[in-house]
């Protein structure tokens, strides 16, 4: 099978940074769920960026569903990021003045040209599934942690991307409800044949997921300060 | 991102701080509509002050400001002038420069301008009546449309001249005048005026007036002198406030007419040559009297005007830029504020230019309604100039 994401040899720094970033080979099939585990500011987050293309490396290739991200233009890469790939944040970030319904429904208002009503209605029913179907009109600000997080994670599933990129998803989530969202997230991968790569140092979720990963093994950087 | 989406999104932000929208739509606007509306007032003026003067040919008044003289005339706005002798206006007439027409506008009532002049006046104005009928006695008086609506006055209603001065028990009573007709609007200063024959302003200036009869013997309020053939009056003698039919021949002039007070005079020269013969006329460096063209007194007026407006520009233009820098802080401010969320539009997949065109909406939105409201501001002002400045003027 071929892998639905391959990163390959990339090579990444931060300007004025001691931190160097190196890594051989990375790669996730489709249906396939991979957790990168490692403490906080090892690069989890970095890496992730590297691969939704919101980071440049300096050297390798970083290819996603045939696409070979890093060669596209900042357009291009922007508009395969919002098209094929459903990201989700640590601090969730949702937008304070748009409704729950519209912040799911984010990547039509900015520009995403797939069938809106289908998606439109994939969001709906993603709602219900982590029911927050109530909450559509309120504004985020009113709504808790965990209520946030799930609209997030909506936001990521509900364009059927091909490949899911979740930092640190549960980081903010009491123990019940990390179960729940990891879950959903590791299903709705499984049944759409979606990639799902999640950066998180939390040991309790790990089981969960076909294959984990420590972030220290899979940068080979002599420069990074990971433990 | 699609137009759509770019505006939606820029909508709900600005939506979201209404406040601040708001106030930058506001003090934009405001800073778009000031100078607009100096120009506006500006213009509309110097139109409405030409419009009065052009139907006035010449004025005849005494000497001082031109200025003083015309807005006095044209407007009927108090002045400090010294009066206009009706022997030299007499003398004017005599000269047959054309047709003159007397003015005295010293008096209010009701906090309109009492005017003592002649039919020929109404003539000269091309003013009608909407209801009632022209001045036929002493006392009499037509009002214009504003007053009359203002005051809920009509033919058969009486309107009291105000008191000059309450403390000067020697100068000008009261005089209830009885109200004849109304005239039709012309959307000029005769509009809140009070017109009345030219006597009827001498007697409010205490010049003539009417009592009852003194040659009554057996009248307890007059005295007979020793002797008896002298009968004096006292000030128990009842002086008349109103001309009626009945006390109509009592009023009497007193003192040297040559020495009643005008305010000023119009001429109206038939052609080029009494023109030309009436401004050389008082050339005459020792004249008591001037002869003023009201449209070059106006024009002057304008052009101050005109000087005061461009220095008003470049104030309120330095204080534009002023408020558009703010404005301008206040944006950047704001973007820098929501950086995160715009840097979440980046990552979810929005372009740069995309977030340029959003945060380009939001300005553009805020502008374009800041324009519209001056736009509309403007247009009021416009409609409503005319009339706040007759009422200014007046």
């Amino acid at each position: 099978m071929k892998p639905l994401l391959q990163v390959e040899k990339i090579e990444f720094s931060y300007p004025r940074s001691a931190y160097r970033m190196r890594i051989e080979e990375f790669k996730c099939n489709p249906g396939q769920t991979v957790a990168i585990v490692g403490p906080s500011g090892c690069g989890k987050t970095t890496f992730l960026n590297l691969i939704a293309g919101i980071l440049q490396p300096a050297q390798g290739r970083i290819e996603v569903d045939g696409v070979e991200l890093n060669s596209l233009r900042p357009v291009r890469a922007a508009a395969f990021r919002l098209s094929r790939m459903g990201l989700i944040f640590q601090e969730f970030e949702l937008v304070e003045h748009l409704s729950v319904g519209d912040n799911i429904l984010l990547p039509l208002h900015l520009g995403l040209r797939n069938n809106r009503a289908s998606i439109e209605a994939a969001a709906k029913q993603l709602a219900v599934e982590m029911g927050i179907e109530n909450y559509w009109k309120t504004l985020p600000a009113s709504l808790s942690h965990g209520e946030r997080q799930r609209a997030a994670i909506c936001r990521a599933l509900s364009t059927s991307p091909t490949l899911v990129l979740a930092d640190e998803p549960t980081g903010n989530l009491d123990s019940s409800n990390k179960h729940r969202t990891v879950h959903l997230m590791i299903d709705s991968a499984r049944k759409n044949q979606q990639a799902l790569v999640v950066a998180t140092h939390d040991q309790e979720l790990l089981d969960s997921f076909d294959r984990v990963i420590h972030f220290g093994e899979l940068n080979q950087s002599r420069e990074a300060d990971c433990p | 991102m699609s137009p759509g989406g770019i505006a939606f999104l820029s909508w709900k932000a600005l939506r979201h701080r209404p406040v601040r929208s708001l106030l930058l739509v506001g003090s934009i606007a405001l800073t778009l509509y000031f100078p607009r509306a100096l120009h506006i007032f500006i213009s509309e003026s110097e139109i409405v002050l030409q419009d009065r003067a052009r139907s006035t040919p010449l004025l005849v008044g005494p000497e001082g400001s031109s200025i003083d003289l015309t807005l006095n005339s044209l407007y009927f706005t108090p002045q400090e002038l010294a009066p206009l002798k009706y022997g030299a206006y007499e003398n004017l007439v005599s000269q047959r420069l054309g047709r003159t027409i007397p003015l005295h506008a010293r008096f209010r009532a009701e906090g309109a301008p009492i005017i003592g002049t002649t039919l020929a006046y109404f003539e000269l104005r091309e003013l009608d009546l909407i209801a009632g009928r022209w001045i036929t006695r002493l006392g009499d008086c037509v009002i214009g449309a504003d007053l009359a609506e203002r005051r809920n006055l009509k033919p058969g209603d009486t309107i009291i001249s105000s008191p000059e001065n309450i403390f000067d028990l020697a100068g000008v009573y009261p005089l209830r005048m009885r109200v004849t007709g109304v005239l039709a609007p012309n959307q000029t200063a005769d509009d809140d005026a009070v017109f009345v024959d030219l006597k009827t302003t001498w007697i409010i200036e205490g010049l003539a007036h009417g009592h009852q009869e003194v040659s009554d013997p057996g009248d307890v309020t007059l005295s007979r002198e020793p002797g008896g053939k002298v009968i004096r009056a006292n000030s128990a003698v009842v002086e008349f406030n109103e001309v009626t039919n009945t006390n109509i021949q009592s009023f009497h002039f007193h003192g040297d007419r040559a020495a009643y007070p005008l305010s000023s005079a119009i001429v109206i020269p038939r052609d080029r040559k009494q023109r030309a013969l009436a401004l050389a006329f008082y050339q005459n460096e020792d004249s008591a009297q001037q002869i003023v063209i009201p449209l070059k007194a106006v024009e002057n007026l304008a052009s101050t005007l005109f000087a005061t407006q461009r220095l008003a520009l470049t104030a309120f233009r330095l204080l534009g830029l002023g408020g558009l820098g703010l404005a301008l802080m206040v944006f950047l401010l704001s973007f820098r504020l929501r950086e995160r969320e715009l840097r979440t539009y980046s990552k979810i997949g929005a372009t740069r230019h995309a977030i340029f065109c959003l945060q380009g909406m939001e300005v553009a939105i805020i502008v374009i309604s800041a324009m519209t409201l001056s736009l509309l501001a403007g247009a009021l002002t416009r409609s409503i100039a005319p009339e706040m400045l007759s009422k200014l003027l007046n």
